[in-house]
């Protein structure tokens, strides 16, 4: 039994338009697992994170929690998994109420599912100050965010999520506002979490750098305009993806290694501003390098090839095998 | 090739309630006609005040305390209303953060150029002439004229808007152009695409460039110096060779490197310890010193200049400077 599951999710905001922000995806994850979701705007990642938090509905498909359809969730089975399956959001700035300290926002977790006493409460702060790293927690306890450096907020974000003692945690875009230098840190404290305390991420990005530094040996899923197109272990998918979107996400990755950069092979950009999408066929057919008549006429569906990678490909044999290339700045 | 713009000993400081906060550090730097450059730093080092520096765009409180920028005769820094006027679009434009969502959100884009013409009469003494001139932009920045022209701000996407952008600051015929993370809030196609652009535009319009970033991998792609910002001192300036490759190069850039997660390689990326200094509790010696692997005593006690190395590479580091003295030496 998954710990969260999403099957066959469909999502539109405007009931009126035809277009799905997401479309017949399903995914699952486990516990002390790692999934993360790579896409580019507007692919409906971050709606995707946001159902699975509960904060949106699907218009179609179910979300199950530990097994139980949490559509059906009353009372206090509802109040667990609200309380079980945490986000942590993309803005530092903008997620933190600035008119609350930091003893309030990290206290008001604890108050709403009486997780501690009144008396406990402070101490009980404390700790998870301590835990994301903001010590002396004396310091920071009556700090506002204002008085934070951005780095400091992500991890008050990280801390807040914390404090129901979560099992699932959605993280979007976690770390793409920081500081280069402050990122890997940020990361670091999420895999140490997962150590300790057994956590599972769903982790939502844009940055390919970012997924393969924190989901090695786990699992990546790639998005593209709502429907999930690849599928596979972090390794794998990276260094020999088998749809054409993913392979041309990762040629267009900026990398900082002049040379390299100038033996790449250089991505084939086409029709990047039609964002309609086409009315039959696969999805990515008019940006797509390697299409042809059958790839217009019918959807290709998500199979899998060898084993766990899976593709909404029907030729993933014509996709060119050179993105990893020998030299590398140190 | 020939200085475009010479800032000397440039101090830009900002009044604060708890002192002088210098922003931009005695900071010298020479940029070259035709030249793609990069500022490079993280958030609060000082590159954008640098970038804003260059069109005397300081806000209050900020001030020039000392030094001077010297563009074709003129000193920016003293410059009059009347000469900045004529410099600031029309000589140097400027791509500001964010400014793709900047648009007046109920004026088709044709209109939205309408208040650069009435200010700037001159350039396109016939209206017509100047309509003209920006659908000749906005197909550079590949995009379609008549579909654009007659489009409201909401009606395209960021990447999209981000285009139009770059294609107004252009109108006035600038030799110029400053860019604030224009590639920042895009995704990883239209960041390429807006690289791939403003590469374009370089070679046809013969423009110089100055690109502010944080993103190395940005900075690797399109860049042909780079001069790297720390806490508001200028540390380190080079080519993109030097930057990238050379060993001498400030330990701050090192540490950039390796900061990033690459997504083709398994080395594990490291953090810089501890965090930016205060600038308004500096203490003394190299700012970057209690971050630094290889801080010595006398990195805790006086500030390193910028010294030119033997390779033409500027760096601001004792312990890098002495190493290259003892190659001279060698040689």
């Amino acid at each position: 039994m998954s710990l969260l599951s999403l099957d066959h999710i469909r999502h539109r905001y405007d009931k009126k338009s035809s277009q799905n922000v997401l479309n017949n995806v399903s995914v699952s994850i486990e516990q002390n697992d790692i999934l993360a979701l790579v896409g580019e705007s507007g692919c409906g990642k971050t709606t995707l994170g946001k159902i699975a938090v509960g904060l949106v509905k699907p218009s179609e498909g179910v979300v199950s929690f530990k097994g139980s359809d949490i559509s059906g969730l009353k009372g206090s089975g509802y109040h667990n998994y609200r309380r079980g399956v945490q986000l942590v959001h993309q803005d530092p700035y903008a997620s933190l109420n600035p008119t609350q300290s930091i003893y309030e926002t990290l206290s008001a977790g604890l108050i709403r599912h009486k997780l501690c006493s009144r008396r406990d409460r402070r101490d009980r702060v404390k700790d998870f100050l301590k835990t994301v790293g903001l010590d002396p927690t004396d310091d920071f306890l009556h700090r506002y965010p204002h008085q934070l450096s951005g780095g400091q907020r992500q991890r008050v974000g990280v801390a807040r999520a914390l404090v129901v003692q979560p099992q699932l945690i959605v993280a979007d875009e976690a770390v793409s506002m920081l500081d280069v230098s402050m990122r890997v840190s940020i990361l670091d404290l999420l895999l140490q979490l997962k150590e300790d305390r057994g956590l599972s991420y769903l982790f939502i990005t844009h940055d390919f750098g970012v997924v393969r530094y924190f989901a090695e040996g786990y699992r990546i899923g790639v998005l593209y305009f709502g429907a999930l197109v690849e599928e596979g272990s972090c390794a794998e998918l990276i260094e020999r993806p088998l749809h054409p979107y993913t392979y041309t996400l990762l040629s267009a990755v900026p990398i900082p290694d002049p040379r390299w950069n100038r033996s790449r092979t250089p991505v084939v950009l086409r029709n990047l501003d039609d964002t309609a999408m086409p009315a039959q066929g696969c999805p990515f057919v008019q940006r797509c390098p390697f299409s042809d008549q059958h790839c217009r006429e019918e959807t290709p569906p998500l199979r899998s090839f060898d084993g766990q990678h899976k593709s909404a490909c029907f030729h993933p044999d014509r996709i060119p095998s050179n993105l990893r290339s020998a030299s590398y700045a140190t | 090739m020939e200085d475009f713009i010479h800032i000397k000993n440039l101090t830009v400081s900002f009044r604060t309630a708890r002192g002088l906060l210098r922003a931009v550090d005695q900071v010298t730097l020479r940029l070259r006609s035709g030249e793609i450059f990069a500022l490079v730093g993280e958030s609060g080092c000082g590159k954008s005040t640098l970038a804003y520096s260059l069109l005397n765009l300081i806000p209050e409180p900020g001030f020039f305390e000392t030094g001077g920028i010297v563009f074709q005769g003129i000193d920016i820094v003293q410059a009059k209303y009347r000469e900045l006027r004529n410099l600031r679009g029309k000589l140097i434009s400027m791509v500001f953060q964010a400014s793709m969502n900047s648009f007046n959100p109920v004026l088709r884009f044709k209109n939205q150029v309408d208040h650069i013409f009435d200010a700037h009469p001159e350039v396109w003494p016939k209206r017509s002439e100047g309509y003209a001139y920006f659908s000749e932009l906005l197909t550079l920045v590949r995009l379609s004229p008549d579909q654009v022209l007659k489009s409201f701000p909401h009606e395209l996407s960021g990447g999209m808007k981000q285009r139009v952008a770059i294609a107004i600051s252009l109108l006035l015929r600038p030799t110029m152009l400053i860019l604030d993370e224009p590639t920042t809030a895009l995704d990883v196609l239209n960041q390429r695409l807006v690289l791939d652009i403003l590469r374009d535009l370089h070679s046809r319009l013969g423009l110089t460039v100055v690109f502010v970033t944080h993103d190395l991998g940005v900075v690797a792609d399109i860049a042909d110096r780079v001069g790297v910002m720390y806490a508001g001192k200028l540390v380190d300036v080079g080519t993109l060779e030097q930057v990238f490759y050379d060993p001498a190069r400030h330990p701050y850039v090192t540490g950039l490197l390796h900061a990033a997660p690459s997504a083709f390689q398994a080395v594990r990326a490291r953090p810089i310890p501890g965090s930016v200094p205060n600038l308004l509790e500096l203490q003394p010696g190299c700012r970057f010193a209690p971050r630094c692997d290889l801080a010595e005593s006398m990195c805790r006690v006086s500030e390193p200049e910028l010294v030119v190395h033997s390779s033409g590479h500027v760096v601001s580091c004792h312990v890098m400077s002495r190493m290259e003295a003892k190659e001279v030496m060698v040689q």
